[in-house]
């Protein structure tokens, strides 16, 4: 941010006296659109082997998870024997690590690692 | 199809999204403090979720989800002064 407002402050010193220069003036926002370019530099979108792998790896080391038992299907309550708080507790993990938010309607549904690769994949935003 | 005899009743159900609600809040509070203050308040908040685990009596249970509203409310004010005090 404050990168910008320097940018902003050097240009009109730049433009000639003469011109009477107008609060948008478009030179003034020449450092905003360089700006925004950045972020044509994005990672490539994450495969779901990727997003899988991740999420198995996440409750691998979740302590109460017995990792034998672990697989893409396997309940967290019925199969791995959690709690409906660690249920809470993984999803906000997954929030963490992908860097996304889960709506809590779609967090409540999340009860297999499969269900949350398929939800973390179709958020456009995890990374 | 007849209902398990184990399911709950809506009321049940509800008071159920409301204490679940109650400690995703608590945890996304704290996601960004620094570890060891995380830990402190995760470990505390989860060990009175566990107190109460058998509670069964509605009311009691609305009594302390009121109550944990409550101190929510009281954990993003001190949070929200500790922010201002890091940036």
């Amino acid at each position: 941010m404050s990168n910008l407002f320097r940018f902003a402050r050097v240009v009109p010193r730049l433009t000639p006296r003469l011109v009477q220069t107008p609060v948008f003036q478009p030179a003034r926002l020449t450092p905003i659109t360089l700006a925004t370019r950045f972020y044509s530099a994005e990672k490539a979108p994450l495969t779901p082997q990727q997003v899988e792998d991740r999420v198995l790896q996440l409750l691998r080391d979740f302590d109460k998870v017995d990792a034998s038992k672990l697989n893409l299907d396997a309940h967290f309550i019925n199969d791995l024997g959690l709690d409906s708080l660690d249920q809470v507790e993984i999803t906000m993990a997954l929030e963490d690590e992908f860097n996304i938010e889960i709506p809590d309607r779609d967090a409540e549904e999340i009860m297999t690692p499969r269900q949350a690769s398929e939800k973390i994949f179709a958020n456009k935003n995890a990374m | 199809m007849p209902l398990h005899p184990s399911t709950p009743s809506l009321a049940q159900f509800l008071t159920r999204q409301k204490a679940l609600g109650l400690y995703r809040s608590i945890l996304r509070l704290t996601r960004h403090l620094d570890p060891e203050n995380k830990k402190f308040i995760r470990d505390w908040a989860r060990s009175d979720f566990e107190r109460y685990r058998y509670e069964v009596d509605s009311e009691k249970i609305s009594m302390l989800i009121s109550q944990g509203v409550v101190q929510l409310r009281t954990l993003e004010r001190s949070v929200s002064l500790s922010k201002v005090g890091v940036s």
